[in-house]
């Protein structure tokens, strides 16, 4: 007896110290593969993939989406999934581990994703990926956005440019008697009837105008409009100028900071986490929302399903017309790119498998298993050819699209879609004329790089504390001296040599 | 004579290890237990110290730790002479400082009172129900306290009502540290009543029963019995609490800070965390965690030296 709880105490250690050294193994192998005879090459290529997943819940490996895109591209796919709210975080911690997967989603060009790159901890494939026939289709401008020194570490995951607006509620607008606002003044008449007019009708003061939280995403809209610069401009003398540095920026600081003493935005914005911000819109507490036009179609689709309420009461519209004419603060282009790891593929061989998957990820095929699943299965096609996505309690394949890269348009089936959605689509269309493109996009600035993070935060804080009145524009204006003074000004040289080399 | 006497100190030798291995062996299944703790310490606490030497190199993970160049003390000259350092120095003394004079008393004193109380159900129900905020994780009182503090929330609702104006709790400088103080004497106060109660149950009972035939009164009894005999107790907590000086918890800090009061809330903890993990300067931050911990030691050494000096035990 004792001899035998020995025995067990001693194989315990053994069990856990082995847990201890065991490197953790990228998820479940494709055992579901070799249940499946009829797609059996000799040997499958393999591929395993970490994305972004937003609910924490992604797709499952046995779901027939992933099953379809494995018979479609002949590898045998493996599925990693981090949290969106802490993807970078843990991203870095899995770099610094050595475990990644063959392709990663990147979602920008941060600090440590460009000290990486640099080290050599990606595939440099500038000059591969043009020898893929689909690759090669992608477009130069979004690819030169994403580069690094010039350098390309990945394929793009394209967004469309014109893609942020604002989202509203229509049934509210025609309860104050008001027009979709053309300006900047209406839209702030707009936001004022609905925190005083009472636009849902129910006698109460319980409205208010529109929703921030800690994304900045609508004060940069709302500063575009204004007129200032899409994070740089290009001054008088050639000089690159950051967008904070300018009047028009003050301008559209001082408009915010009357909806915010006003009351017309929520308080305590700057304290509100970004995956709360759509749940005052959501229950009719708020009634604009700054962010990107898809979003109208994603509240009304909620407002009918959840809420049983009626149909069209969202709509959706660009950017009011600001004192210096349109301008639109347009999405890069591209939401970061999916990069090849040397952890997951570390020989020349295997980084041509994977962008030859990738490759295969852009046919037409391959962007529609992405991007809509199964006919039958996730949607279904009406006569027109037009899909209409299923409806599910939870979506089977969440977080499927994050390495979804889309470079090439048109090939994608088309939405059957409520006028939200038309209207939605057309929105993205008129921006595109009035879109401000950041003259630094493609650059790379080494101090920028080093310090560039504490230094947004100097200004985004200082942007909260002029809004909320802690301090004063000569503070502002205090606060963008020391951006300068603490490395601000070697990020102005720099960008500027680079922009005047790259002329 | 002497070869004897040395011939005797050998095998009393002999026997004295004799003995300890027979010890041991009597206390095999203790020694077993110890194991996992210990495992524990060289696992997680001892090897991952040889980490400590990124702080000299410019550490990228893709170079791995023999691949990224030495750097010798560049990671700490930036530090210091960063813009942020003066800020974050003073902010971290500062929470610590209150969270010392209001926070440490609080538990003593809570003790004390519950020590006071006569009834035994009604202390136990007491004790047990201050107990529950310390098992609440950080996160649920820090959403707590936002569906309280703000602007929409009951307590502004309640100012309101009495007429005044609302106050920005959540996003003001000028609030943050009360709230952060007030969160932690919410949270641990009960729990840290359990070292001092044990302590006032070990005061001999007959301790009170001479001073009572003394003529002492409830306070007397107090003041010479009850603090001198728990007074060991609470330096030695001081002198622990002393080395987490600048420990203000991490998660705390981290879930209630935002931009309109990082001026007060940004503090070490959360710095080494969003310099490292977030923005991926592994040796920056592990510099600023390593010069944390020298501070640290230092002040354990020091506190023990002098509780030593004034004629207390100390910890070691």
């Amino acid at each position: 007896m004792k001899k035998l709880s020995i025995l067990c105490i001693v194989a315990a250690f053994v069990i856990l110290l082995s847990a201890c050294v065991t490197p953790p193994t990228g998820g479940t192998t494709g055992d579901s593969k070799q249940t499946d005879p009829v797609q059996a090459p000799a040997k499958p290529k393999e591929i395993s993939i970490l994305a972004i997943t937003f609910t924490g819940t992604p797709i499952a490996e046995d779901e027939p989406s992933v099953l379809a895109l494995e018979e479609l591209t002949g590898y045998d796919i493996t599925l990693e999934f981090l949290l969106n709210s802490s993807y970078e975080d843990q991203l870095n911690t899995r770099m610094a581990a050595g475990n990644l997967p063959a392709l990663v989603a990147i979602t920008g060009k941060t600090a440590s994703v460009i000290s990486n790159c640099r080290a050599g901890a990606f595939w440099d494939i500038t000059d591969h990926y043009k020898n893929y026939p689909n690759l090669a289709k992608a477009n130069e401008i979004v690819m030169n956005n994403i580069s690094i020194d010039g350098r390309i570490y990945g394929i793009y995951r394209a967004r469309p440019l014109g893609r942020n607006g604002i989202s509203y509620r229509r049934d509210w607008l025609e309860n104050v008697g008001l027009e979709e606002p053309k300006t900047m003044d209406e839209f702030y008449n707009m936001l004022k009837a609905f925190t005083e007019n009472d636009p849902d009708g129910n006698n109460q003061n319980d409205t208010y105008g529109m929703t921030w939280c800690k994304y900045f995403g609508p004060l940069d809209q709302i500063a575009v409009a204004f007129g200032a610069p899409n994070k740089w401009g290009v001054g008088a003398d050639g000089k690159l100028v950051p967008y904070f540095d300018t009047p028009e920026f003050m301008d559209s600081m001082k408009y915010m900071k009357k909806l915010y003493d006003e009351g017309l935005i929520n308080k305590d914005y700057a304290a509100l986490e970004t995956s709360d911000w759509t749940k005052d819109f959501q229950n009719s507490k708020s009634g604009a929302h700054i962010d990107v036009t898809d979003q109208a179609w994603r509240f009304q689709k909620k407002f009918i399903d959840e809420m049983q309420m009626p149909e069209d009461i969202v709509w959706v519209m660009g950017m009011p017309e600001g004192p210096k004419g349109k301008k639109i603060l347009p999405t890069s282009g591209h939401a970061g790119f999916v990069a090849i790891s040397k952890d997951g593929a570390p020989t020349e061989q295997d980084m041509k498998d994977a962008l030859n998957f990738l490759d295969i990820c852009n046919t037409k095929e391959g962007q529609n298993i992405l991007n809509w699943g199964i006919d039958g299965v996730h949607y279904d096609l009406n006569e027109k050819g037009e899909a209409t996505r299923r409806t599910f309690a939870t979506d089977p394949r969440e977080g499927f699209n994050q390495f979804m890269t889309n470079v090439i348009d048109g090939l994608l089936i088309q939405e059957a879609m409520q006028p939200v959605q038309q209207r939605h689509v057309e929105v993205q269309l008129e921006n595109i004329p009035y879109c401000v493109a950041n003259p630094a996009e493609p650059l790379t600035s080494n101090t920028y790089a080093d310090k560039g993070a504490q230094l947004d935060q100097l200004i985004t804080d200082a942007r909260n504390k002029f809004i909320a009145g802690q301090i004063d524009e000569a503070g502002f204006k205090g606060e963008v001296e020391k951006w300068y003074a603490q490395g601000g000004q070697q990020i102005v040289e720099e960008y500027t040599d680079a922009y005047n080399a790259a002329k | 004579m002497a070869e004897m006497s040395a011939g005797i100190k050998i095998k009393n030798k002999r026997k004295k290890q004799g003995y300890k291995l027979r010890q041991i062996k009597k206390d095999l299944w203790l020694y077993i237990l110890v194991i996992p703790g210990l495992l524990h310490f060289i696992v997680f606490k001892y090897l991952p110290m040889w980490g400590i030497l990124i702080a000299f190199k410019d550490y990228n993970a893709y170079l791995g730790f023999f691949g990224s160049p030495w750097v010798g003390f560049k990671q700490f000259t930036d530090f210091f002479t960063s813009p942020e350092f003066g800020r974050l120095f003073v902010n971290t003394l500062t929470i610590s400082f209150y969270n010392l004079i209001f926070g440490f008393p609080a538990p003593v004193i809570m003790a004390l009172m519950l020590n006071e109380i006569r009834k035994q159900w009604y202390k136990r129900t007491i004790q047990t129900l201050v107990y529950i905020p310390h098992f609440i994780s950080w996160v649920i009182i820090a959403s707590l306290t936002y569906t309280l503090f703000n602007s929409q929330g009951v307590i502004n609702k309640y100012i309101a009502a009495m007429g005044n104006e609302a106050v920005p709790f959540l996003t003001s400088a000028d609030t943050f540290r009360p709230l952060i103080i007030g969160q932690t004497i919410w949270k641990e106060t009960g729990f840290g009543t359990i070292i001092y109660l044990a302590a006032l149950a070990g005061i001999d009972v007959q301790l009170y029963e001479a001073a009572v035939i003394d003529g002492a009164n409830r306070f007397k009894q107090f003041w010479h019995i009850t603090l001198p005999s728990i007074k060991g107790t609470i330096i030695t907590l001081l002198i622990l609490r002393m080395g987490h000086i600048l420990d203000n918890g991490f998660d705390q800090l981290f879930l209630m800070s935002n931009s309109l009061n990082r001026s007060v809330s940004e503090v070490f903890d959360v710095y080494v965390y969003t310099m490292g993990i977030t923005r991926g300067a592994f040796s920056f931050s592990t510099a600023v965690g390593l010069f944390k911990s020298l501070i640290g030691i230092v002040l354990i050494y020091s506190s023990n030296r002098l509780a030593k000096a004034a004629g207390e035990s100390g910890i070691f």
